[in-house]
């Protein structure tokens, strides 16, 4: 079985969300759309039962959950998604194709309502500092 | 630089990422040759690892379960296998156990295993694995020897922080 893993990115770099032409002269934070991406946000809205917005630090991206694994929503508490990034038209306004952001079609999803955001961060900067260590050791010592 | 390596591997359980154990095979052995194993730069013989992260997808077969755990490196292949028949352990290990006593090591056998796909191996669920790191057809997987869901939503960020921090204080020394 061949799953992608998540790669952990924030909300606002998920409505960033580019065509992989667009990724490759902006860098490679960026998301492109058909990744897999892991995001933590709080709640905002819960638009059907397919379908929730999900906000962090100001952006808000919608997901849609109608693939995920069963779920209780909740307005207010936080919630992880694991998933990838679809084009569509979205629900949260907007007319024409220019406004369409990105939706993540998530297929895992997990209330982690107490998590520590900024110890979460943290977290995730000491697993990527010790694992570029860890390739330069290897690479290095060929 | 060369890592020192601890006398006996087997004895210590790693705080490890899914990407280090995805990545440990570095040579799947071809013509019957025995699988190598590679963990931080050195060649070593199947080790004990824990890992923690989201379930994302689980089969189940006649035999063993598999599924794997994501925790944002890669995605880490698990095995557990499903609870031979205590008839058959008794002829393995022959040994002498009355029928009753063969029947109840089987129920609570399946019971056990039975609680584990239900309530631990779902999901979406945040787990803790422990299980030694092998190769089966050219890719490393973990045969689990225990696994419990966390609900801790920081259990990850534990981990990765214990990790890092283990492989900066203690793996490298």
């Amino acid at each position: 079985m061949s799953i992608k893993h998540g790669e952990p990115r924030s909300v606002r770099e998920v409505v960033c969300a580019r065509s992989e032409d667009e990724v490759a002269q902006v860098g490679t934070r960026a998301c492109a759309l058909g990744d897999s991406v892991r995001i933590v946000g709080r709640l905002k809205t819960v638009l059907s039962v397919e379908s929730v917005v999900l906000e962090d630090e100001g952006s808000e991206v919608e997901v849609d959950v109608s693939l995920s694994n069963p779920c209780r929503f909740k307005q207010g508490r936080q919630y992880q998604f694991i998933g990838e990034l679809e084009d569509r038209r979205n629900s949260l306004g907007g007319g024409g194709a220019a406004d369409a952001t990105p939706i993540l079609v998530a297929r895992i999803a997990r209330d982690v309502t107490g998590l520590d955001m900024a110890l979460y961060r943290a977290g995730l900067k000491a697993q990527e500092r010790c694992l570029r260590e860890i390739e330069e050791r290897s690479s290095g010592g060929r | 630089m060369p890592v020192s390596r601890p006398r006996d591997r087997r004895a210590h359980t790693v705080k490890a990422f899914a990407s280090q154990v995805a990545g440990s095979v570095s040579d799947p052995g071809t013509g019957g040759a025995k699988p190598k194993l590679n963990f931080l730069g050195n060649e070593v013989d199947p080790f004990l690892v824990e890992l923690c992260g989201i379930i994302v997808w689980v089969t189940e077969k006649e035999k063993y379960v598999t599924f794997g755990v994501d925790d944002s490196t890669s995605v880490a292949q698990c095995l557990v296998w499903r609870p031979a028949s205590a008839a058959e352990a008794q002829v393995a290990k022959r040994a002498k156990w009355s029928r009753e006593e063969t029947q109840t090591l089987e129920e609570v056998a399946r019971d056990r295993h039975g609680r584990l796909l239900s309530s631990e191996l779902v999901l979406g669920a945040q787990v803790k694995v422990r299980g030694r790191v092998d190769s089966y057809l050219g890719r490393a997987q973990v045969k689990v020897a225990s696994v419990c869901k966390v609900d801790d939503p920081n259990a990850e960020t534990e981990h990765r922080m214990d990790a890092e921090r283990l492989y900066r204080d203690v793996y490298t020394k």
